[in-house]
């Protein structure tokens, strides 16, 4: 076996955004009370912010950086991304696992199986050339390892070792002069040994092993057994799934078309890798842009034949984007084909089925939704909120409306409070006045009345405080 | 419409925490304006606010009711108002009782504690929409012709049925109806904040709130012409036949101090006289002078007259307490030192009954500080004790005096800046982490209005206008009450129970009560109060006294040192004066070579004209020059003003003297100068400032003085304001100073390690304080398992001289009871091993690690890897297996170089017994061109240097016109670093980092003050990165 391994120092950063920007950008974690920075981009360390540096520090250095929070919901999308990307170089891909902690967040790792694709690709040299010259494109900053241990070639991706080591034996004299603040342990222990002098990974293997399992737990001797090849190191290796389905979220909205490319290229180019892996093509794969309060819009691309090209991907991607309005700026991105140079037809018409009369409300609300749609049927229900208009909201038909305890209001509230001119004097009973809602930028300072018409009918009406107009608002049955 | 006449009866203040959105001055102001004839302030279940709405009240002259409102179980709401002051004595009695027995902040009554002990209050039922008769017929009952039903009109729209349901009501009961506004706001525009309290009360946001929030904003103070449309008349006028009945005003509350301090048969007046005739025969064996028997004769006179014989007895009693060895048990006690400060503290009386070392006759205390005819002000008198030991002395006052008679002043605790923001920004729906940051982003010198602007600059998308929303309700929030916390300790003690005069609660800390007035309050009010202060340097003074008691030497109390030692003032004069009482802060060792004290008196003004009261009044400077002069060649705007400045050479500096100026140049009477003392304090609140200098100026342009001299005196007046010190406090202090300067001069090695046993108190750490006994010759041992106590000890030296051995106590993570069993084992047999240490102290690895890591093992192991190498392998093997734990060979392991074992020190103790990290890396600074603190002395003006060292402090002083200080300690000494404000902002990442720091810059010496005006910084942390920074900054 020979580990080809990918670690990723930069995933918590780049897995929310993937174009470089020049404004100076980190991405921070909260552990306990303190916030910490977990990356930098390079703006951000040319002006002397570092990893691990204090957040509130980092605001003194510089009051303006923009902070992101790590999400290791997009770190994990990206990883698994990757993984199935990685699949056009080898048949045994392993994803690593993510880091909570501080120290470890910037190791984040893929591996490759490459001593079974070196022949296929012509050799060592050819095989790396053409991983990075894909991985580049990808846009993220990588460091690669290659050594017979899956743990070996991770320490010496971390250190930035670029030197292939094929026999475990070169692996042993070549890491024994390593940091062991580098080790795949927890943060305390390669703490604690420096504490005690130990350096080195030669100086921690020379080490009593007992003493050592004794102080640190046996899963370090494990650990290092596993590091220098003389124990097995077993993974479940990352299944390519039979379709695919990939995610990308924003850090924030992204209000820009033209931003939306950067992830977009990115997600294609995984996506090509994915085929590539398959080998096969797609003819038809769906664009999923999520909002926050709206439902998603659904962008699905189809070709005339089969391909799996990634720069016609982005065009005819582009070109339908520019011709869709989104609902509202996107949260998340998805890209999703479950066809695969085949298409098969398949077609469900929701409006054949006859109706029929139903006894059962359930039934009858189902039928609606099923015959309307989701968006066109919803039930009411009471709001605890002072403001008329805001004192109600849609709701889920079928669910329970909580009991609240209001003052007597009309059943039927007009949409929009609208103005009115009060003729001769009415007479006015119920008189309450409502002032609330500032917080929203909606504040009303009203006094309401009721407003009875010569034909008997009953009207809500208010007198608005701040302008003394008048409004009817709704109708008493 | 006529407009009628309107009194409010239900009106509840900020201080009904969370439900109110006025302070009470705004109501009752606001109540005044309106033509109210009347406001009855009824915070719920609370007290707290009345003081500061009758201050108001009379100020505007309203009637000021006073009340209180409750909620009980089943929805009953009541109002309670006190006619007469037994009525307000039940209705303390009643918040005390819902108070005492409850968590603090809250209170719980049952309707049985209502239907008692209330016989004098008048009761405002204000019954809810489905009021049973059955709670009127109750009212009827236990409020018989003293009940009410209180009918609130705020706009519902069942107003009117509620109306006339409880005119029905009122009908079949005989209860008559009166109007109310249940008022929680003085304007309507405070609505917002009201919400907002609301939501920060319920742990929601706004939105959330919902119905909890009032539907509108009519709970506010309204113009009577609204309430006649809104009332019948006949509950309007009921309004003002309730106000009629209540004629009580809290002036008249009645106070007694606790009698039983005075023997049978005596009077407190022969008492106190035999106490102090017993005293001067003490102080003066051989006869005092005439003047100081006048002088006794006119303070006793004088007390007799305000009677205020108890309090001094009480002061007398407590301190007398202290110093005894006798606790309240029977048992022996260690005395607690403790020094009596204030205006009355330094009277003949005191100094006779020892409440005070400072004789009276070294300072000239002007006589009417100590009491006056005129004022009705009572006495002041604070007593420092031991910080560690205070809470034996309070805990005395109570067993002595019993909880229901004795209770601690409270504090008002307001909302500041960051907690402000911190709830406002939740309340609106900022998440915990925005609303964090930009709270913290506020630590720094920003002030408030930076807000919005720091917002934008830490890259958050918060919305404009919910920003704009946050300021100005933090705006208002600010100095709202937030809850009451205890006073740092002053107490009440009374004849009576205390609880009849004011309402008592819980504090925080377990046995302790407090009452719901603070210091102003009781002041305002006339109570006395004593105050039981705690001062680390006492603390630290005893600890030095009994290491000097175990190694012999002495002296073991402060009259054992001799007074006037040229020795220690030559010490003061080259600002030497690290770790002493006062005059330690780089502002004050900046003024000692420039005003050589060379006597007591010097430092009863060098520690009163460095603060920043005379700094802003421009003082010093005129103060300097004026030292240098002949006594012939001082100028005095007035020979009337002579006799009052003399003492300070012409230029005020002490509070004292602003006011008798105020007496001699601008015809003050001494109460109203006295007055204007309470005025300064006060005067960014109340405003009440512009009435003095009106007076002021006026009085003194008539009896001839320029109007610049005048301006200048209110100038001074105005810096003095929160700080000016008096020189009775003053007085007591310089004695500290002087002994704890010659505990330093003279037992430097006592001194240092007595500092180090009381810490954590004073402006510099144990590492500085270290150095500092360093440079002074004194030899510093390591931690040592085998010989350290916890606390730092003595030893010889070769020399037989003192050395300091340090105790475990610095050792981070190592707990006090850990390092008392470590020593508890030693005593049994001496140790063999680290891991015996562990066993037979029965320590943990986290303790063993911590001891191994500061060098504590260095007698039983080769070095300290291999002592933290066995303090890993620690385990805990239950019973017989524990004593034979598994042994094990020691692996290899490298020696720590020198360079290590100074970090070690510095992470696990933060100083280090063996060489300054800087001595150590000296060679390549050397290389580098970098010089040492103790060359600066010998450079002239004006050159440039570079200088390094660890940073220590960074200081920006509101008095500096943003200018930053900081303090690089190297090996010889503390550089001292002068930031101007461009060099700050070039270089603000380094300075706010850097924990080595490199300046060049050029020197400035003035009279042996050396500083260095930065022009460039370095970082040369990556030097001494495993370091940590230790700097204190910013406070």
């Amino acid at each position: 076996m020979l580990w080809l391994c990918i670690t990723l120092p930069q995933l918590p950063l780049e897995a929310l955004q993937c174009e470089q920007s020049e404004r100076p950008t980190v991405v921070t974690v909260l552990e306990g009370n303190v916030r910490s920075v977990v990356c930098c981009n390079p703006a951000a360390e040319r002006v002397g912010l570092k990893p691990a540096m204090n957040f509130t520090t980092a605001l003194a250095i510089l009051p303006e950086v923009i902070a992101m929070e790590r999400r290791l919901s997009a770190e994990q999308a990206a990883l698994e991304r990757l993984a199935t990307w990685a699949y056009q170089f080898s048949g045994t891909v392993i994803v690593g696992e993510l880091f909570l902690d501080l120290q470890r967040a910037r190791s984040t790792a893929v591996w490759l199986e490459i001593g079974a694709s070196l022949r296929l690709f012509g050799g060592f040299r050819k095989l790396i050339e053409q991983l990075e010259a894909e991985l580049r494109k990808l846009s993220y900053s990588y460091q690669l390892g290659i050594a017979p241990t899956l743990e070996g070639s991770a320490l010496l991706a971390r250190t930035g070792v670029r030197v292939a080591i094929t026999s475990v034996e070169a692996l042993r004299a070549r890491i024994g002069s390593v940091s062991v603040r580098w080790l795949n342990l927890d943060p305390w222990i390669p703490e604690q040994l420096q504490t005690v002098g130990v350096r080195t990974v030669g100086m921690l293997v020379a080490l009593p092993r007992d003493g050592v399992a004794k102080r640190f737990g046996p899963e370090v001797c494990n650990y290092l057994d596993r590091l220098m090849g003389s124990a097995a190191d077993p993974r479940p290796t990352y299944r390519l799934p039979p379709q695919y389905h990939a995610r990308f979220e924003f850090e924030a909205e992204v209000h820009n078309t033209e931003a939306l490319l950067f992830p977009l290229r990115r997600m294609l180019r995984e996506f090509v890798g994915f085929l590539r892996a398959r080998d096969t093509g797609v003819q038809k794969f769906t664009l999923r842009f999520i909002h926050r309060d709206a439902v998603a819009t659904v962008l699905t691309i189809g070709l005339s034949m089969p391909d799996r090209n990634s720069e016609r991907f982005l065009a005819l991607a582009r070109e339908r984007l520019e011709h869709t309005a989104l609902a509202a700026a996107p949260v998340a991105l998805e890209l999703s084909a479950e066809e695969f140079a085949m298409p098969t037809g398949m077609h469900i018409d929701m409006l054949s089925g006859a109706t029929e009369q139903s006894e059962e409300l359930g039934h009858t609300i189902d039928r609606l939704v099923a015959r309307l749609g989701e968006a066109q049927v919803h039930g009411v229900k009471a709001v605890a909120e002072h403001r008329p208009e805001n004192s109600w909201a849609t709701a889920d038909p079928q669910h329970a409306r909580p009991h609240l305890d209001f003052p007597d209001r009309p059943l039927w509230l007009l949409p929009e409070p609208k103005p009115i001119q009060l003729s001769g004097m009415p007479v006015l009973t119920g008189a309450e006045r409502i002032e609330s809602g500032w917080w929203d930028g909606g504040d009303v300072r009203r006094d309401y009345f009721i407003a009875r018409t010569q034909q008997g009918a009953a009207l809500w009406i208010f007198k608005d405080l701040n302008d003394g107009s008048w409004h009817l608002h709704g109708f008493w049955s | 419409m006529t407009v009628d006449r309107y009194a409010e009866l239900h009106c509840v203040s900020n201080f009904s925490f969370l439900r109110g959105a006025s302070h009470p001055g705004e109501l009752v102001y606001q109540a005044h304006n309106l033509g109210y004839s009347a406001l009855a302030l009824t915070d719920e279940c609370s007290m707290a606010g009345v003081v500061r709405a009758l201050e108001a009240a009379e100020d505007c002259g309203l009637q000021l009711i006073v009340g209180a409102e409750f909620r009980c179980p089943n929805d009953l709401h009541l109002v309670l108002l006190a006619p007469s002051q037994r009525a307000y004595a039940q209705i303390c009695q009643l918040i005390t009782k819902g108070r005492i027995d409850s968590a603090k902040g809250t209170y719980q009554l049952a309707r049985g504690d209502l239907e008692k002990d209330l016989s004098e209050c008048l009761a405002l039922w204000v019954a809810p929409r489905n009021a049973r008769p059955s709670e009127a017929r109750w009212l009827r009952e236990f409020f018989p012709d003293r009940g009410w039903i209180a009918v609130p009109m705020l706009r519902r729209p069942d107003d009117s049925e509620h109306l006339a349901a409880m005119q029905r009501l009122g009908q079949s009961f005989g209860l008559p109806l009166v109007a109310s506004g249940d008022v929680h706001m003085h304007i309507e525009s405070r609505r917002a904040l009201q919400d907002t309290m609301t939501a920060i009360r319920q742990g929601c946001t706004v939105r959330d709130a919902g119905h909890r929030l009032f539907p509108n904003g009519e709970r506010h103070l309204r113009p009577r012409h609204v309430l006649a449309e809104l009332y019948p008349r006949e509950l309007l006028e009921e309004t003002l036949r309730i106000a009629e009945r209540c004629k009580f005003s809290l002036r008249s509350l009645q106070y007694h101090y606790p009698n039983e301090i005075v023997p049978a048969g005596r009077t407190a007046t022969q008492h106190l006289r035999d106490l102090t005739e017993l005293g001067i025969r003490r102080r003066w064996p051989k006869g005092e002078p005439a003047s100081v028997r006048a002088t006794i004769e006119k303070e006793l006179a004088l007390i007799e007259r305000k009677h205020y014989e108890h309090f001094f007895l009480t002061v007398h009693e407590i301190t007398e307490w202290a110093r005894s060895e006798l606790a309240d048990d029977g048992g022996r006690k260690k005395p607690i030192l403790c020094q009596g400060r204030g205006s009355a503290a330094n009277s003949i009386v005191c100094y006779a009954l020892g409440i005070t070392e400072v004789n009276p006759e070294d300072i000239s205390v002007l006589f009417e500080r100590f009491l006056s005819d005129e004022r009705d002000e009572p006495p002041d008198i604070d007593v420092d004790f031991e910080h560690e030991r205070r809470e034996e002395v309070i805990q005395h006052v109570f067993r002595k005096y019993g909880r229901a008679r004795a209770a601690i002043a409270a504090t008002v605790i307001t909302y500041q800046p960051r907690s402000a923001i911190r709830e406002v920004g939740k309340a609106l729906g900022l998440t915990e982490d925005v609303v964090g940051r930009l709270a913290k982003s506020h630590a720094w010198w920003d002030n408030w209005e930076r807000l919005s602007a720091n917002i934008q600059a830490m890259g958050m998308h918060v919305d404009d206008i919910v920003m704009r929303r946050l300021c100005t309700l933090v705006k208002d929030l600010l100095n709202f009450p937030r809850h009451l916390s205890q006073h740092v300790g002053g107490f009440v003690i009374a004849e009576e129970p205390i609880s009849e005069l004011v309402p008592i609660e819980n504090a925080a800390m377990p046995d302790r009560t407090i009452i719901q007035w603070d210091k102003n309050d009781l002041e305002e009010l006339g109570l006395l109060k004593v105050d039981v202060l705690a001062l680390g340097m006492l603390t630290a003074m005893r600890k030095t006294f009994e290491l000097l008691e175990t190694a012999g030497t002495g002296p073991t109390a402060m009259d054992q040192i001799a007074r006037g030692d040229e020795a220690t003032y030559d010490m003061i004069c080259r600002a030497d004066t690290i770790g002493v009482f006062q005059i330690e802060s780089r502002a004050q060792m900046s003024m000692l070579p420039r005003l050589k004290p060379r006597t007591y008196y010097d430092l009863v003004i060098e520690i009163a004209i460095v603060r920043p009261g005379p700094i802003k009044g421009g003082m010093v400077h005129p103060y300097l020059q004026r030292r240098s002069m002949r006594d012939e060649d001082i100028p005095y705007a007035s020979d009337a003003l002579r006799p009052v400045l003399a003492k300070t050479r012409g230029v005020p500096i002490f509070q004292e003297q602003v006011m008798q100026i105020a007496i001699v140049a601008a015809s003050f009477t001494p109460g109203e100068a006295d007055q204007l003392r309470r005025a300064m304090g006060a005067w960014q609140r109340s405003g009440k400032m512009s009435m003095y200098r009106d007076k002021l100026m006026s009085g003194m342009l008539a009896n001839g003085y320029t109007p610049e001299f005048a301006e200048q005196i209110y100038k001074q007046i105005e810096g003095f304001g929160e700080y000016g010190f008096p020189e009775s406090h003053s007085a007591s202090f310089a004695l500290l100073t002087y002994f704890s300067s010659w505990l330093k001069c003279h037992r430097p090695a006592a001194f240092i390690a007595g500092l180090i046993n009381s810490q954590p108190m004073g402006f510099y750490q144990p590492s500085q304080l270290l150095e500092q006994a360093k440079r002074q010759g004194v030899k510093v041992l390591p931690v040592d398992v085998t010989v350290s106590d916890y606390d730092c000890t003595l030893e010889p030296d070769e020399h037989g001289n003192h050395a300091i051995r340090l105790g475990m106590r610095l050792v981070k993570g190592l707990r006090r009871e850990e390092a008392m069993s470590v020593v508890a084992a030693r005593a049994s047999a001496p140790f063999t091993s680290v891991e015996d240490v562990a066993y037979r102290a029965g320590l943990k690895s986290r303790a063993a690690k911590a001891l191994a890591q500061s060098g504590g093992f260095r007698s039983l192991s080769e070095h300290r890897n291999h002592a933290f190498w066995s303090a890993l392998g620690i385990e805990h093997l239950p019973g017989a297996l524990a004593a034979n734990a598994a042994r094990e060979p020691a692996p290899a392991l490298p020696v720590p170089t020198e360079w290590e074992e100074v970090q070690r020190d510095y992470r696990q103790m933060g100083l280090s017994t063996g060489r300054h990290p800087m001595a150590v890396l000296r060679p390549k600074l050397r290389a580098s061109g970098i010089s040492t603190r103790s060359e600066l002395d010998r450079m002239r003006n004006g050159r440039t240097v570079r200088v390094g060292g660890l940073v220590t402090h960074l200081q920006h002083p509101q008095t500096a016109n943003g200018v930053i200080f900081a303090s690089l300690e190297d090996e010889t000494g503390i550089n001292n670093i002068v930031f101007w404000p461009g060099v700050f902002e070039a270089y603000r990442d380094r300075i706010l980092q850097s924990n080595f720091m490199v300046v060049t810059g050029e020197v400035q010496s003035l009279e042996s003050v050396v500083h260095v005006v930065a022009m460039a910084v370095e970082d040369y942390s990556h030097w001494v990165r495993t370091l940590p920074r230790k700097s204190r900054d910013f406070h």
